[in-house]
């Protein structure tokens, strides 16, 4: 089954004001189906009966629930926090509401300058696996391609592609692997699974959309966030209090106790 | 049939499960605008919401013109003092709620717990009471020990550090098994300066000495910090902290 790998060239940034969610690979390629057939964003989307389901060129297991995996992660990912500012939007502000004042404040309100807590997902590239025609993919993956960035902060610069690989035979882990979802699940089409706990989530794009939520297995955190193992962490901390201890400065009094015995 | 939203486990906590939902008390044809949860009733329509609500991004159904009883408390702000108190933890089920310190929680995830739930972790900033914090939850509904959701904000590093939000979402077992290493490998170290400190006769603080393990925690673990290792560091921090403080770390 195919496989694609995203090479990035800068860390992708994930919001830290909401709780993590997978890249999953159908969002992406529904994002570039809406833009190839003309589907832009406008309000009437809150509606969602005004939702388009798109129709991608993958398997589907079952109604609206495609064969194609969350993000996986290599072992060399890593993550870190950081703060990414965020300017005062006064333009905003002036076409929404014209000039009715002579100065706007941007210490205050929506439109205040600020700092977002992001954290920075820093990996080589991202693989996810699918089951589908591999041309229809390819055709959607150009627009990706063109738009070049994956997650959030897109246009600071953050998650951008350096290459997509497609791999022609690979593993199939679309949807299962070891027993674990790879991909949200809808328990409708899984079963009960005694071993898995079901998540109240959304499993077909667009993936914001909370009318779109059902029970679902998901896939474990530690396949789309880096996760170290407990001995790595052990080895680091030791080897780093081991370094301070014997960096530490020599107590003077001790020494003159020593000098005097 | 849709779940109750973290906004909604929360209200029916704070109230020890008399607010449940049943005939009479909840619209399971209706969202609320905010949550996406059923509309608990009576909803409050969305013109009466506070003329200063400027967290329109947060809202789950924006097709939806009523807010539920839930949403529409905390929208007037009445929550603040109560849910966060002077303690840095809450937690929520739709049966009961309760607030805790840092290293109770460690405690408390070590026994099984009660799912649904909501865990949130605050940091020492008291302006933080005014953020809305109960919002950013919404996605971070906790279903299964092995699926525990904590969101945390604002948690900071000595007072000039800038503050660090995220969510930790981690089996709690494997949790406890990590805050446990964490303050293994950083015990004898910290022992050692805080011996350093009593010899120039300065008294070591809880805030002093959670800072300094903190610290060395970053120092040692970074570039590579997922969220569920900094909220596993802050965990440790704080036990280890009681332990040498209470002379309980031999």
């Amino acid at each position: 089954m195919p496989r694609l790998r995203f090479y990035l060239q800068t860390p992708i940034a994930i919001s830290g004001q909401k709780p993590p969610h997978p890249l999953m690979l159908d969002g992406i390629l529904g994002y570039a189906w809406a833009l190839r057939n003309g589907y832009g964003k406008t309000p009437a989307e809150v509606h969602p009966e005004n939702l388009v389901f798109p129709e991608l060129p993958l398997e589907k297991i079952g109604e609206r629930c495609y064969a194609a995996s969350a993000a996986f992660l290599p072992p060399e990912a890593a993550m870190y926090p950081t703060l990414l500012v965020r300017c005062a939007d006064w333009k905003s502000a002036m076409a929404r509401y014209g000039c009715p004042e002579t100065a706007y404040d941007v210490a205050a309100g929506w439109r205040q300058a600020h700092r977002e807590p992001y954290w920075l997902l820093s990996t080589p590239y991202v693989d996810f696996y699918y089951r589908g025609d591999n041309q229809g993919v390819t055709g959607l993956l150009s627009i990706i391609f063109q738009i070049r960035f994956l997650g959030g902060k897109r246009t600071a610069g953050y998650g951008q592609i350096r290459k997509i690989e497609l791999k022609e035979k690979a593993a199939d882990w679309s949807v299962w692997r070891d027993g674990r979802p790879t991909r949200p699940v809808p328990v409708k089409i899984a079963g009960e699974r005694k071993d898995l706990t079901p998540e109240w989530t959304t499993y077909y794009p667009p993936y914001w959309a909370a009318a779109n939520n059902a029970w679902c297995y998901t896939p474990p955190v530690e396949q789309w966030l880096p996760v170290r193992k407990a001995k790595e962490i052990a080895d680091t901390l030791e080897l780093f209090f081991a370094q301070k201890k014997e960096s530490l400065p020599p107590q003077k009094g001790k020494e003159k106790c020593g000098e005097q015995r | 049939m849709t779940p109750l939203s973290a906004t909604q486990i929360i209200y029916a906590g704070l109230s020890s499960g008399r607010r449940q939902e049943g005939p009479g008390e909840i619209d399971l044809h209706r969202f609320c605008r905010i949550c996406g949860g059923p509309l608990l009733l009576p909803p409050k329509p969305l013109q009466e919401r506070s003329g200063s609500w400027t967290d329109e991004n947060l809202c789950r159904r924006k097709d939806s013109a009523y807010l539920c009883r839930a949403c529409g408390w905390f929208t007037e702000g009445k929550n603040r003092a109560r849910l966060w108190g002077a303690r840095p933890v809450f937690y929520a089920s739709p049966r009961e709620s309760r607030t805790m310190t840092v290293p109770e929680l460690y405690h408390f995830l070590r026994e099984e717990f009660p799912a649904p739930a909501v865990f949130l972790v605050r940091g020492h900033d008291p302006n933080l009471l005014r953020k809305h914090i109960q919002w950013r939850v919404l996605d971070a509904v906790t279903y299964g020990r092995k699926k525990t959701r904590v969101l945390f904000c604002g948690l900071q590093l000595w007072r000039h550090g800038g503050q660090t939000t995220g969510t930790a979402a981690f089996d709690a077992d494997e949790f406890v098994l990590l805050v446990d290493l964490l303050s293994r490998q950083a015990r004898p170290y910290i022992q050692l300066l805080l011996a350093r400190q009593r010899d120039k006769k300065k008294k070591p603080t809880a805030w002093f000495t959670q800072n300094l393990v903190m610290e060395n925690f970053l120092k040692a673990l970074h570039p590579d910090l997922t969220m569920n290792l900094y909220l596993a560091a802050y965990v440790a921090s704080h036990v280890l902290t009681e332990e040498l403080l209470s002379g309980r770390g031999g």
